[in-house]
């Protein structure tokens, strides 16, 4: 799996922090990859249940992406300040492991 | 308290009217009567001068108006500790001491700093013009570089320290937050396209002016940056935005170049952003610093009035473009100070400096 996150919006539009972070499972351990695969399956699952619908942009706050490409593609969206919890430890594990 | 023509000469005729002939001379005199009767009437701080300053301001929108005899503010700060729960935690109360927490600190004094603003510049009593509660929240997230209003409070972000400091080392960036709060309770611009930047760019222009004024700078003494402070040592820049030179506030490897465009000529079709409402701001920005600079003073006296009062006024949809926008600021300069005014040449300098008139 591939895993691309975007980020824009914000307080200033900033062109170094609107470049994707692109992680993929071949560059992480067993363990790792493991984990990724969880938490995808786990944001698969957060975006396909019952629930509200996403809450427009408010000012200076930002939107995030996630698409999933191999096996089962998958895109994702959430905004500030309303960050549904397996979509962000999905981020949070591509932030970390991933590079721009 | 009189309004003087000129320093030393008071207006005696505009001390001694009651309030609603000045109202009156203020909706149908001439421009200097009018900008006599507005200036009188706002110095008075008593309510009964307070609500005749609201009414005399016509086209603005209708606003409930205040039950306390003097507005104050009322400011509430927390901290989410690191979590993006919000509120969080209350950390410091409206007159409590100081917490030895630099953002928690700032945040108050930024809050309070825009209140006394909008209230003695503009009579405007908190966000909603009726003694909104302040809320703001900090040390929200882990290394959150950015700040944002929900429609209900103020969010600032700790920064990582490799690219940002604390969003609240800034007051022009509290100003600008609250500011999407006013905003929302009156021209209610739409965040997407040029009504998104328009949004972005009256945050910006009063952000600004609220920093201005806790300084008493002239308009020509003031840096017109968004931000100052704000980038960690080693980015290469000053700011985040420039609203006197658009595009020049950074240029580092890391975060790339400032992308913000001075002129219609450059302005940025994107789908980021909600359509670039922090990249084509900078266009009526600059449009609003070269009015100002072309007027002199203290911006938030004449530059300032004409903005705040094309914001609350009925006419601004909120779709508004560039252009309705300036065109609606000419109509208010032509109203407040006539139509062959300097103040109005200024604004009309402006606009056509950046292309949109």
């Amino acid at each position: 799996m591939h895993a691309e996150l975007t980020t824009d919006g914000g307080f200033a539009a900033i062109p170094g922090l609107a470049r994707p972070v692109v992680l993929d499972e071949h560059d992480l351990s067993p363990e790792d990859s493991a984990e990724f695969a969880r938490l995808v399956a786990a944001a698969r699952d957060e975006a396909s249940a019952p629930g509200p619908r996403a809450a427009k942009p408010v000012p200076d706050g930002r939107t995030y992406r996630i698409n999933i490409e191999g096996g089962d593609a998958l895109r994702l969206q959430a905004a500030d300040p309303s960050i549904p919890p397996a979509f962000a430890a999905l981020m949070n594990f591509v932030k970390g492991h991933g590079h721009r | 308290m009189c309004n003087q023509l000129k320093p030393g000469r008071p207006h005696s005729i505009y001390c001694i009217l009651p309030p609603h002939m000045l109202e009156n001379i203020a909706k149908h005199g001439d421009a200097k009567q009018r900008e006599i009767a507005i200036d009188t009437l706002s110095k008075d701080h008593t309510m009964r001068h307070f609500r005749a300053v609201q009414a005399a301001l016509a086209p603005r929108r209708a606003a409930p108006m205040p039950t306390a005899a003097t507005p104050s503010a009322n400011r509430t700060i927390y901290t989410a500790n690191h979590t993006e729960t919000l509120p969080g935690t209350v950390v410091r109360a409206e007159g409590g001491k100081p917490v030895k927490d630099e953002a928690v600190d700032e945040a108050y004094d930024g809050l309070g700093a825009t209140f006394e603003f909008y209230l003695e510049v503009f009579h405007r009593n908190s966000i909603d013009d009726a003694g909104l509660p302040l809320i703001g929240t900090v040390h929200f997230g882990t290394d959150y570089d950015n700040a944002f209003w929900n429609s209900q409070q103020m969010v600032f972000g700790d920064g990582d320290g490799e690219l940002f400091n604390r969003f609240t080392i800034a007051l022009d960036v509290i100003g600008h937050e609250l500011t999407h709060g006013v905003t929302e309770h009156t021209a209610g611009l739409n965040y997407m396209t040029q009504a998104g930047a328009l949004n972005e760019s009256v945050s910006d222009v009063f952000g600004s002016l609220i920093k201005q004024y806790a300084l008493k700078q002239t308009a020509d003494k003031a840096d017109w940056l968004i931000g100052a402070g704000l980038l960690a040592k080693g980015v290469k820049g000053v700011a985040l935005r420039s609203m006197k030179d658009p595009g020049t506030a950074y240029d580092d490897p890391r975060l790339g170049k400032d992308p913000q465009p001075d002129n219609m000529s450059h302005y940025v079709r994107t789908t980021q952003d909600n359509g670039g409402v922090h990249i084509n701001s900078g266009i009526p920005n600059k449009a609003f610093c070269v009015a100002a600079l072309e007027i002199g003073g203290h911006a938030w006296e004449k530059a300032g009035r004409i903005w705040y009062e094309t914001l609350t006024d009925s006419h601004l949809k909120p779709t508004a473009t560039f252009k309705t926008f300036a065109k609606l600021t000419l109509s208010t300069a032509s109203r407040l100070y006539g139509a062959s005014s300097a103040e109005s040449a200024a604004v009309k300098k402006g606009w056509t400096e950046v292309g949109v008139l």
